[in-house]
C-alpha cells in the first residue's frame, strides 16, 4: 500500500490560492500621559483570502480595532507589513505608502464600516450624496451613474429611496448604519473592513443588519474582516477567527472549532459566557 | 483491495478545561481504522466512550492530540484531515465532506428551503435547480412545502433533524459524517431517514455514523467499531460484533 498513513500535510489546489491580504506582525504602541509604554497590538499576523470573512473576536481594549484602524490609515502602526494583492500588485507594504498611494487605499481598494455610523457617514450630507461622495472619491464622473449606483445600494440594503435625499441625521441608528454599508460597498472595495457593526443597535435592529451583510457576502462574495466582542456576530459571519486578549492573538482557527473546542483560557472563558 | 477512502491512525484527543482549574478529559486515547470507499462504518458505544468526539476531530472541529486521519480527495490527493491548513478544511466541507451535528445548527431567519439549497449553492450550483432539489429532498423527508417555506428555529426537534439530514443529503457528499441524525425522530421518520441515506450509499457516499438505533445500524452498516472509554475494543462487519446491550436500550428512551 502507497504511503496513506504517512502524516505529511499535502494540501491539494489550496496551496495555489493566493491571499488577498497579508499581515505581518502589525504592532502598534501608544504613550501614556506618564510616558509609559501602552501596547495597543503586538506581534499581530494573519492571512484574508478572496471572498473569505475572517473574524476577530476580543473584549474592549484587546486591540481588536487598533487592526482594523492601521489597516484602513486612520492609525499608523509602530512596525510591521500588510500586502493587499490588489494594491500595486502586492508588492508595497501598506504602511510604507505615500500620500496618494493611500488615499488611493481608502478610496477604491478598501472601506471600513465603523461603530459609529458618525466617523463613516457625514451626517449633515444626504443619504445619496454619502454614497456619492465615495464614489466621486473613487473617480467616478458621471452624475447620472453615480445617482444610479447610489439608488441601487440603498436599495440592497433596505434604505426607503424616497429617503435618499434626506440626511442621516434624521435616521434612525440601524438605518444609518445601512446607509454606511452602503456607502462602504458602492465602489466594490476588494476588502470591506466591519468594526462593532451592530454594537449599540436593538435586538431586532441588529439582525437586520447581520442579515443584510450575510446576504451581500453570499451575493457578492465580498472579502471582509468583522472584529466583535459578540460571538454571535461571528458566528454568524466568519469563516475563520481570531480571538485577541491584551493586544495579542491567543488563538486562531477555523470558526466552529474556536467555538467549540477553545484552547487557550481566555477563549474557554469567552464561549462559557455566552448565554444562548 | 481498493485504497482507503480514509485511513485513521491513533487518534488522540484531550480537553484541558481551563476555566475549571485545568481539569483533563481524554475522549480519545488512540482510535484507527480504515474506510473504503463507499463504506458505512457505524459507531457505537455508551455515552462518554468519544464517539462524538471521534466525528468530530474529522470534521476539525475539534482540534486532535495526536494522530492522522489520511483522506483521499476526489482529485485523489491525500490530505491529512487533523492537520491539513484551514483553508483546505473550508473548502473540502463545502465540497466533499459534510458532518450533520445531532442538533440543527441552521443559521437564524432562513427559511428551511434556503438552509438546504445553499449547500448546492455553496458548491456553485443553480440557485433554480437548487431549491428545486432542496424541496423534493425536504418532501421527501415528510417536510412540506408550507414549513419549507419557514424558519427552522420554529421547527419542532424531529424536523430540525430532519432539515438536517435533507442538507447533508440533498447532493450526497463523499464522505458523510454523522451525529446521531436520528434521535429525535418516530419510527416513520426514521423509515424516511433510512430510505435516503441508502439513496446517498447507492450513490458511493462513505458515512461514518453514530447510531443508538441498532435497528438503523443493522440496515445501513457494512462495518462497526465498538468504542468504549475512548478506545475501540471491537471492529468488524456487523454480524461479526457483538453489539452492547447498552445500544438498544439508548434507543428505547427516544422511542
Amino acid at each position: 500500500m502507497e504511503a496513506l498513513t504517512e502524516s505529511g500535510i499535502r494540501p491539494p489546489d489550496t496551496a495555489a490560492e493566493q491571499p488577498l491580504l497579508r499581515v505581518k506582525g502589525l504592532t502598534k504602541h501608544y504613550q501614556s500621559a506618564s510616558g509609559g509604554r501602552i501596547v495597543a497590538c503586538e506581534d499581530v499576523t494573519f492571512d484574508v483570502y478572496p471572498g473569505e470573512v475572517l473574524g476577530i473576536v476580543g473584549e474592549s481594549g484587546s486591540g481588536k480595532s487598533t487592526v482594523l484602524q492601521c489597516l484602513f490609515q486612520d492609525v499608523m502602526p509602530t512596525s510591521g507589513e500588510a500586502y493587499l494583492s490588489s494594491f500595486l500588485g502586492g508588492t508595497r507594504n501598506l504602511w510604507e505608502a505615500d500620500r496618494r498611494e493611500r488615499r488611493h487605499l481608502r478610496t477604491h481598494d478598501m472601506s471600513m464600516v465603523y461603530q459609529n455610523p458618525r466617523q463613516g457617514l457625514n451626517l449633515m450630507v444626504t443619504a445619496g450624496g454619502n454614497i456619492a461622495e465615495r464614489l466621486l472619491a473613487a473617480e467616478w464622473r458621471k452624475v447620472a451613474d453615480i445617482r444610479a449606483k447610489a439608488s441601487d445600494y440603498l436599495s440592497r440594503t433596505e434604505v426607503p429611496l424616497d429617503r435618499m435625499d434626506d440626511f442621516p441625521a434624521f435616521f434612525s441608528g440601524g438605518m444609518q448604519q445601512r446607509v454606511q454599508i452602503a456607502k462602504a460597498l458602492a465602489n466594490n472595495p476588494a476588502l470591506v473592513l466591519l468594526d462593532e457593526l451592530t454594537t449599540g443597535l436593538d435586538v431586532s435592529v441588529q439582525a437586520g443588519v447581520l442579515d443584510l451583510v450575510r446576504d451581500i457576502q453570499h451575493r457578492l462574495g465580498m472579502t471582509a474582516i468583522v472584529v466583535s466582542h459578540d460571538l454571535g456576530v461571528i458566528r454568524l459571519l466568519a469563516d475563520r477567527t481570531l480571538v485577541m486578549k491584551d493586544g495579542h492573538v491567543v488563538e486562531a482557527g477555523l470558526t466552529d472549532q474556536i467555538l467549540e473546542d477553545p484552547q487557550h483560557p481566555y477563549t474557554q472563558l469567552l464561549v462559557n459566557c455566552v448565554t444562548h | 483491495m481498493t485504497e482507503p477512502l480514509l485511513s485513521v491512525r491513533d487518534i488522540r484527543k484531550q480537553i484541558t478545561l481551563h476555566i475549571l482549574d485545568g481539569k483533563q478529559v481524554s475522549p480519545l486515547r488512540g482510535v484507527s481504522f480504515d474506510l473504503a470507499p463507499g463504506e458505512f462504518l457505524g459507531i457505537v458505544g455508551p455515552s462518554g466512550a468519544g464517539k462524538s468526539s471521534l466525528i468530530k476531530c474529522l470534521n476539525r472541529t475539534y482540534l486532535a492530540d495526536g494522530g492522522t486521519a489520511n483522506y483521499r480527495s476526489a482529485s485523489g490527493e491525500i490530505v491529512d484531515l487533523l492537520h491539513a491548513p484551514e483553508r483546505t478544511m473550508i473548502r473540502l466541507r463545502r465540497t466533499e465532506i459534510h458532518y450533520v451535528s445531532q442538533f440543527l445548527k441552521a443559521p437564524p431567519r432562513i427559511p428551511a428551503l434556503d438552509v438546504v439549497a445553499s449547500v448546492i449553492v455553496n458548491r456553485g450550483g443553480d440557485p433554480t435547480e437548487a431549491r428545486a432539489r432542496a424541496a423534493e429532498t425536504l418532501s421527501a423527508l415528510g417536510i412540506g412545502p408550507e414549513l419549507q417555506s419557514s424558519y427552522p428555529s420554529l421547527f419542532s426537534g424531529g424536523e430540525q433533524q430532519r432539515v438536517n439530514v435533507a442538507r447533508a443529503l440533498v447532493d450526497p457528499p463523499r464522505l458523510l459524517l454523522l451525529d446521531e441524525p436520528t434521535s429525535a425522530l418516530d419510527a416513520e421518520n426514521r423509515a424516511k431517514v433510512l430510505e435516503i441515506v441508502r439513496r446517498a450509499q447507492a450513490n458511493g457516499t462513505a458515512m461514518i455514523g453514530i447510531f443508538h438505533d441498532i435497528e438503523m445500524l443493522q440496515q445501513l452498516a457494512d462495518n462497526v467499531i465498538v468504542l468504549e472509554d475512548g478506545l475501540v475494543t471491537q471492529h468488524g462487519p456487523i454480524g461479526s460484533v457483538q453489539i452492547p446491550g447498552y445500544i438498544e436500550a439508548g434507543a428505547a428512551e427516544f422511542v
